[in-house]
């Protein structure tokens, strides 16, 4: 479970500050599917960074399952994100340089898992994101619903127990969004993934167990 | 992976790491070429000094070297000999006697330097049969003498002649005798061209009084790269309190410091060749660095520690290098062997100049090992050096920051 209290951050505070996060007070259970949305500039993309331990907030602490996000050294976040997040990205940021089966085995690499088991397992996730033929290809070669599709094979293929999303489907057409939402929530059931996706878009915001809208850096409404 | 990474990232530009490659070819083939001009220059100037006068190494009474003295002799003693050709290196050892004498004419006198030698052993070291311009070359038992052709103009002698030498034998003993030239040749040390007499050692034993003595053993040699190997193995076979064994760089130690810097001299040029090329790496590698950063960024937030970003930056470097190095060797050795086998012959007045200061107008090259294992680990460094400010570039980029770039 993922407790969130008090959570500020605030840009330029020895100038001009600008709170990117007010006061933010929340808890997102185990297995949620949430999307997070409002208008440019609420919040969502801070929100998300710090969920992720890419970024340190001003003030609040994160617990995720009691223990303090933010409380390791930047060597140790690296380590516990790979190990426990996984990471969607709006423009995909494949290896350019390595196929769809190497940038999934990558991540276990870096987990430093068997080369049989690596691709044992990046053969079994592209099947389950539904491109399991296109395991030889590098990413200039695949669609960008295709890429966004390794994107989310990658981000599973160290086993998170949350995984965040930043505008996933900003890039998609509506077969590849409305796809890529049907794997999503498929992981979500049957492997109990917690989903955290900041989004825009409103066929996502459909598809959402619950959705958390942000303005001016606060949280103003919750949806279920 | 990291390294599979590192070399496809190389082919990601490929223009840009073809020419990064061919910079560092280029400047490793030519600085092995200076290098090798240089070295073998080096080794020519040895040589002619080698083969025209004092050997690759010689061997004298103990204290010789450091008086000159005509009363420092050793005698001829055919096991002294037999244990300096026992070394495998030795080509020839032979005895030579030398002493200075005033020469005269009826009108003319000038201060001369008398050689005794083995007129056989002298020719296998120094071809001086092929110098002699007039009259005849000396045999083992010449009675007679051949003189430097600027000597002989200056005394305004020739073949058949008659010049007197008056000169110190032995202990004390007057050296005076009458010599007939029968013969005149052109040393290529102008020095020696001008004040040289060749005898037969005997001859000049008989002239200074000291019969089956000479001052030394003048060393021929195999492979002259090994004589300081040889001067050492030959220190363990001779008597030391009797003998003093010398290389030739101790023998002419002003031609190891004009050799040394020179050297250094060329050495300074190809560090500047260096400079400017790594200046072009430097900012390859710069911007390879620079133009994914954001890639980087998503590197860290996916769990790739930094350490492993700062082994593939350097591993892209070292294959530019690698590359770079390994195929310039490759096609740079055989240009050393066929240039050493196929020195360049300077003709003209600049090839005559050459050949009247006593040197063989030819421009030598060497091939050796010597000469591109420090050119290619120089490379090697500068890549890693290269590296250093592109890794702390990394190392101070902000993930978050990064990504939203």
């Amino acid at each position: 479970m993922i407790e969130i209290k008090n959570l500020v951050k605030t840009y330029n505070a020895d100038t001009i500050p600008v709170k990117a996060l007010d006061h933010v007070d929340l808890k997102i259970e185990e297995g949620e599917f949430t999307a997070v949305v409002g208008p440019s500039g609420c919040g969502k993309t801070t929100f998300l960074n710090i969920l992720g331990g890419l970024d340190t907030p001003t003030n609040g602490t994160i617990l995720i399952d009691g223990t303090d996000l933010h409380n390791r050294s930047s060597a140790d976040m690296i380590t516990y994100r790979r190990d426990h997040i996984g990471f969607v990205f709006q423009d995909y940021s494949l290896m350019p340089v390595l196929t769809a089966e190497e940038n999934v085995e990558f991540i276990m690499e870096l987990q430093g898992r068997p080369k049989a088991e690596r691709a044992a397992r990046s053969k079994a996730l592209l099947e389950a994101v539904g491109i399991g033929d296109k395991g030889k290809q590098f990413p200039t070669k695949l669609s960008g619903g295709q890429q966004q599709r390794v994107a989310v094979a990658r981000a599973l293929a160290s086993k998170p127990k949350l995984i965040l999303a930043d505008e996933p489907t900003a890039n998609l057409d509506s077969k590849s969004t409305s796809d890529l939402l049907d794997i999503m929530r498929q992981l979500n059931e049957k492997e109990n993934i917690t989903f955290v996706i900041a989004t825009h878009d409103q066929r996502v915001m459909d598809r959402a167990k619950r959705v958390i809208q942000f303005d001016d850096g606060k949280i103003i409404d919750t949806k279920i | 992976m990291i390294t599979k990474i590192a070399w496809r990232n190389l082919w990601r530009n490929k223009r840009r790491t073809v020419t990064s490659i061919s910079s560092i070819f280029f400047a490793v083939i030519l600085a092995i070429l200076m290098r090798s001009l240089q070295e073998g220059s080096y080794g020519q100037m040895i040589d002619t000094a080698a083969r025209f006068y004092m050997g690759y190494a010689q061997v004298h009474q103990k204290g010789f070297w450091e008086d000159k003295s005509i009363n420092s002799l050793m005698t001829d003693l055919q096991e002294t000999r037999t244990k300096i050709l026992s070394d495998k290196n030795i080509k020839g050892a032979f005895g030579r006697l030398e002493t200075y004498a005033m020469a005269a004419t009826d009108t003319l006198t000038k201060g001369v330097m008398i050689v005794g030698t083995e007129p056989e052993g002298e020719d296998q070291l120094s071809n001086l049969s092929q110098k002699v311009t007039k009259g005849q070359y000396l045999t083992s038992d010449s009675k007679d003498i051949i003189i430097g052709e600027g000597l002989a103009n200056y005394l305004g002698i020739t073949v058949n002649d008659t010049l007197a030498l008056l000169g110190q034998g032995y202990h004390g003993a007057s050296a005076a005798e009458l010599y007939r030239v029968q013969g005149i040749l052109k040393h290529p040390n102008p020095q020696m061209n001008n004040q040289v007499i060749y005898m037969s050692l005997p001859t000049v034993q008989y002239f200074v009084t000291a019969p089956n003595m000479i001052n030394a053993y003048i060393l021929d040699v195999h492979d002259n790269r090994k004589v300081d190997q040889t001067v050492a193995e030959l220190k363990e076979k001779l008597d030391l309190d009797a003998y003093e064994v010398m290389s030739w760089s101790e023998l002419a130690p002003e031609m190891v410091t004009l050799i040394n810097t020179d050297r250094e001299g060329g050495k300074i040029m190809i560090y500047i060749l260096y400079v400017v090329i790594a200046f072009g790496i430097f900012s390859t590698i710069l911007m390879m660095t620079i133009e994914r950063e954001r890639e980087f960024g998503i590197l860290t937030a996916v769990g790739m520690i930094r350490r492993k970003i700062y082994s593939m930056l350097l591993q892209e470097a070292l294959f530019i290098g690698l590359i770079g190095i390994v195929t310039s060797i490759l096609a740079g050795f055989p240009i050393l062997l066929y240039m050493e086998n196929h020195p360049i012959l300077i003709e003209g007045a600049k090839g005559e100049a050459m050949a009247k200061m006593g040197m063989e107008p030819i421009l030598r090259f060497t091939a050796s090992l010597d000469i591109i294992w420090p050119q290619a680990l120089l490379m090697a460094l500068i890549m890693i050096v290269c590296t250093i400010y592109p890794i702390i570039h990394v190392a101070r980029i902000k993930t978050v920051e990064a990504i939203h770039s």
